[in-house]
């Protein structure tokens, strides 16, 4: 070979990268032995209308299913399982990108500054949407001080957007003899740091001690990313899906253990539905979000009744079959062909 | 039947030839109105592969390069028949249909005056 076909073969061999590597190990010397020809017997080169065109056939053949409809059946349960699975995963990179709430160590500190009470209780949760969110409470002995609170918020770095102090009439020992109405102030307020948003409130009783309760709970507001990331998630996962059953399904055709490889991939269909229906749940409730809500929510889907544990074992079920699909659908080893700049 | 997959069926008809081999005879047999690309050719070679119509035959390496030729099978050759008997048959068709054409002020062409 020559220095001056050197140049041409390393950009057509970077071209056929396009292609799936199952596909170049077999037809990729004889592609490039073609292309080689062409330019010799044209200008030397390709043109960019060929060059764009054999990259466009090399993507399309990842997609290429074999002519019969088992793989094409295949294909489109991987898609619209593995799609679930991309889209629970852009959902969780989406949220990667927006602020977090406070830690909890931040949060007790806040709640106890706004009540100058001890031993908080924290409790962390995700939205419908999957969106981080923690609550705080404290309750004990103390007087009410809006102020206090005021400025324990301020001095944190919120941005205080309504804060009103209500008097009402509270219930004390509920349910027995010496139940009965007393007075009580109240507080109710929202506030909002750096895409985080608190809605918080405190009932002070005045019974016998003076009792304090204050509540707060803060969650990571909805960006604009989520959804789109989600769905492109979902979209990145079917076609993903769909290339991979591609790839299994050219590696079954030019040998490998076909029944096996059979065997392994519909375990591996079948495990992944049970998660997969969980991801569906999720990414119907992230889609259908009230966004416009005030408070943000938790929603009870249809997936609530599936056990944690059986998408736990389902999971690396799914993921040691496919593995397994993959092995045994591999191709036999052949004799290599002979590369075209030797 | 495609029209690129006719003329590739065509160009092997007669003797195994490579990929190249392919691109050249399919731009003569169209007499230039088809220039396949190599990304359209090898997918065609996969799908008539697939299908049986076409097979490796050998494999050369000539100049350090390594050439594939491929032959036409004896299912492909079926079907290339069947595909020239039906198009000859649409040629056919539209030629006698072109004759008995009614052109206003002109008498009806092949008929006698």
């Amino acid at each position: 070979m020559t220095a001056a076909a050197a140049g041409p073969e390393r950009h057509y061999r970077r071209l056929l990268l396009a292609y799936p590597r199952g596909y170049r190990r077999r037809h990729g010397a004889e592609i490039l032995a073609t292309l080689l020809d062409m330019a010799e017997a044209g200008d030397g080169r390709l043109t960019a209308g060929q060059t764009v065109h054999l990259v466009a056939c090399g993507i399309r053949q990842r997609f290429r299913l074999p002519l019969r409809i088992l793989p094409v059946v295949a294909a489109l349960l991987a898609a619209v399982l593995i799609g679930g699975f991309g889209g629970v995963a852009g959902n969780w990179l989406a949220w990667r990108t927006a602020p977090a709430v406070p830690s909890v160590a931040e949060a007790k500190a806040l709640t106890s500054a706004m009540t100058d009470l001890s031993g908080p209780q924290t409790e962390s949760w995700q939205t419908a949407m999957n969106g981080p969110g923690i609550n705080t409470r404290v309750e004990g002995a103390g007087t009410y001080d809006a102020e206090r609170v005021r400025d324990a918020l301020t001095a944190d770095g919120w941005q205080i957007d309504t804060f009103t102090e209500v008097t009402r009439q509270i219930v004390v020992n509920f349910g027995t003899p010496e139940e009965s109405v007393v007075p009580g102030l109240g507080l109710e307020f929202r506030a909002t740091r750096e895409g985080v948003s608190m809605t918080g409130g405190s009932d002070t009783v005045f019974f016998e001690d003076v009792t304090t309760l204050l509540a707060l709970n803060m969650t990571t507001d909805v960006t604009g990313a989520i959804v789109p990331m989600t769905i492109a998630g979902l979209v990145l996962g079917a076609l993903g899906g769909w290339m991979l059953s591609a790839a299994v399904a050219y590696r079954m055709r030019t040998g490998g253990r076909r029944l096996w490889a059979t065997v392994a991939a519909v375990v591996a269909i079948t495990a992944a539905a049970v998660p997969a229906f969980v991801a569906y749940c999720e990414i119907y409730e992230i889609l259908v979000y009230d966004t416009d809500n005030p408070n943000q929510y938790i929603t009870y889907s249809l997936a609530e009744p599936i056990p944690a544990y059986l998408v736990m074992i389902s999971v690396p079920v799914a993921v040691l079959a496919l593995a397994a699909t993959m092995l045994l659908a591999a191709r036999r080893s052949g004799p290599e062909p002979i590369p075209a700049s030797s | 039947m495609q029209e690129p997959t006719f003329l590739i069926l065509t160009a092997l008809a007669e003797e195994p030839l490579h990929g190249y081999g392919v691109i050249r005879a399919v731009q003569e047999l169209s007499q230039g109105d088809v220039v396949l690309r190599p990304g359209t050719l090898y997918g065609a070679f996969d799908r008539l592969t697939e299908q049986g119509l076409i097979e490796a035959d050998r494999e050369e390496a000539v100049d350090g390069r390594l050439r594939r030729y491929y032959r036409l099978t004896d299912s492909g050759a079926t079907a290339l028949a069947t595909q020239v008997e039906r198009l000859r048959r649409h040629a056919d068709s539209a030629e006698a249909r072109l004759r008995g054409r009614i052109v206003p002020g002109f008498p009806r062409l092949g008929t006698a005056q």
